[in-house]
């Protein structure tokens, strides 16, 4: 590292020779053209003459090895600084391995992806079953409920959503009843405002929003709590010290979500039933005494219970999809991510989906 | 021979807490210098103030003779492209193959082609002590010296002439850890590499470092070659040797 020059760096070829020149730096090269050292592999063995080389790094190096592949080579004149440098080239030089390829063909793809949505699938299944043996047994005997852990999720899933829950129905039921105020005044059937919004909000539209919002809420954060406890070890430990991870991680979530989803579908109905009477009032002149008579007369207890009924269904779904993609995160921090924007995206698509059946069921049933 | 890595006077503060009081060295060039002290003595801050992750409250960094804080990010890249850090942990995007790993740098700052980044990429694999198949695994599936060796081999990817390792050896076996610190030395001295290590470990003091910095409340308390540091009469470093040799 004495006094170097500052040649920009250069090769001649002479026969088998080849003549490096200057200072040779990663970053400098790449305005040099090594294919044609190519044209040395014809001859059976390369002298590389280091007389005029100030000095190389590893990297150019090895791009100079590169063009000479299969010839055998050997070094002139080089100093001491360069000749450590050639060896440690040389050294890593020996250990190339083939490239392997990471593309699979299409039909392997699709089969390892049907494979692994199958697997998946039977450890869900697995899952769901342990989840249901080891709520039976904890409801035959409830000496054995964690119920600390009990209250701690129901305040957060429960009590925490209520502001967040409140006002998005609150919204939800003065838009429908915008939407609704809309339509009918042009019949002058201005009451029926009162039967379409409290039906629609107590029947569909607080589950399933409510359901979103506790999927994206609580299924999230149970995805990312217990993927977050596998990965620093933390539901090992659980079960070195004999307690069952699934009872004491598992039940407790899967227990606060169903107790609390329909009461949190209760709030919404009142919140949003509420929003319709505040636009009803402003939009048509509707008194809420008038209303909320109007709401005795045609709210029929069924349409509140179809919806209390859907809420656990829904809680179950999600609770288990949040708890089985957390413990079965890999063991890496990336994964986490990953699991739970799935938790997510699948507790929402089943929430909508069961929505759906139970819209036929009831339907074919006449309820 | 030009200066390296330069401090002069440095302060900073986390929130109300005074870490450096007044921090000036000079890396010796082509030497490797380990940083030591006790847990909670600012190495670690240090080192990412050096960096320009952290902000000091008053004094300079130079690096290669400029004052980082005057430079723009041009400029900034520059200085960067000459210098390679091995974090503690590794910090491999995870997403990323090691060999993907290792590409990032010279894929963002050159304009190779891919068979030769494919070449360069090997080349480190080999340097840092893996094969070139393990540039096809993912980072979760390597074991804590692999990870360290990957590590190693993307913070040589643009040939710096400045190395900073943070715990180097930190969660490795011993046999993996002198295999590493061997594998610095071998490094360091045929790359003429200047390396500033953070690190707990006498083992790689002993094997791979030619000078000793140690903080201490701090105050840069030493700077000098190991048999000096070593013979200095202060008890953080009377207790640092003894508790080693017991």
């Amino acid at each position: 590292m004495s006094m170097q020059g500052l040649t920009p760096p250069s090769f001649a070829i002479k026969a088998n020779q080849l003549l490096l020149v200057g200072r040779w730096r990663l970053e400098d090269l790449q305005d040099i053209r090594l294919e044609e050292l190519v044209s040395l592999r014809q001859s059976e063995e390369i002298l590389i003459d280091c007389s005029e080389l100030e000095s190389i790094d590893t990297g150019s190096l090895r791009l100079v090895f590169s063009k000479l592949r299969g010839r055998k080579f050997a070094f002139i004149n080089a100093n001491s600084e360069i000749e450590p440098i050639f060896q440690l080239v040389l050294k890593a030089e020996n250990n190339l391995a083939e490239q392997e390829r990471k593309a699979r063909p299409v039909l392997t793809s699709i089969g390892k992806s049907v494979l692994d949505g199958f697997s998946s699938w039977l450890v869900l299944l697995r899952f769901i079953g342990q989840t249901c043996v080891e709520q039976a047994r904890s409801v035959l005997s409830p000496r054995q409920i964690r119920f600390k852990e009990l209250f701690v999720q129901l305040e957060q899933c429960g009590l925490n959503a209520v502001p967040v829950v409140s006002l998005v129905m609150l919204l939800i039921g003065t838009v429908v009843a915008y939407l609704f105020a809309g339509q009918i005044e042009r019949y002058g059937a201005n009451i029926f405002i009162v039967d379409g919004v409290t039906i629609s909000i107590c029947r569909e539209l607080s589950p399933v929003i409510v359901a979103i919002i506790v999927a994206g809420r609580s299924g999230s954060a149970f995805t990312a709590q217990l993927g977050t406890m596998k990965l620093n070890e933390e539901v090992d430990a659980l079960s070195t010290m004999g307690l069952s991870p699934m009872r004491v991680l598992i039940l407790p979530r899967f227990t606060a979500l169903i107790i609390t989803l329909p009461i949190l579908v209760a709030v919404g109905d009142l919140v949003g039933i509420f929003g319709g009477l505040i636009i009803s009032d402003s939009r048509l002149g509707i008194s809420p005494t008038t209303f909320m008579q109007r709401t005795q007369e045609v709210l029929k207890i069924k349409h509140v219970l179809v919806g209390l009924f859907k809420a656990p269904v829904f809680a179950a779904f999600i609770a288990i999809i949040g708890c089985k993609m957390g413990l079965t995160v890999e063991n890496n921090a990336r994964s986490v991510g990953l699991s739970t924007t799935s938790t997510v995206v699948q507790s929402i698509v089943s929430v909508i989906l069961l929505n759906a059946g139970f819209a036929i069921l009831l339907v074919e049933l006449g309820i | 021979m030009k200066e390296v890595v330069k401090l002069e006077d440095i302060y900073s503060r986390y929130e109300s807490r005074e870490i450096h009081q007044g921090i000036s060295l000079n890396l010796e060039p082509g030497k490797v210098t380990a940083l030591i002290g006790g847990s909670g003595s600012g190495k670690s801050t240090l080192l990412k103030i050096i960096l320009g992750l952290l902000k000091q409250s008053a004094g300079k960094v130079y690096l290669f003779g400029e004052d980082s804080s005057k430079l723009d990010e041009t400029e900034l890249q520059l200085l960067r492209n000459r210098y390679g850090v091995l974090f503690q942990n590794g910090a491999l995007f995870s997403a990323l193959t090691v060999g993907e790993n290792i590409a990032v740098p010279l894929k963002e700052q050159t304009s190779f082609s891919p068979s030769d980044i494919q070449e360069i990429v090997a080349l480190r694999l080999g340097l840092a002590g893996l094969e070139s198949k393990d540039g096809n695994l993912m980072p979760s599936e390597l074991s804590g010296g692999m990870r360290k060796r990957a590590a190693l081999a993307r913070a040589l990817a643009l040939e710096p002439e400045l190395l900073f390792l943070d715990e180097p050896t930190s969660g490795l076996d011993p046999i993996n850890a002198w295999a590493f610190n061997e594998l610095i030395g071998t490094l360091s001295k045929s790359l003429q590499l200047t390396v500033l290590m953070v690190t707990h470990d006498l083992s790689s003091i002993n094997s791979v470092a030619d000078r000793l910095l140690v903080l201490d409340h701090g105050k840069l308390i030493a700077n000098g070659t190991v048999l000096e540091v070593r013979a200095m009469d202060y008890p953080w470093i009377k207790d640092y040797f003894s508790v080693h040799e017991a």
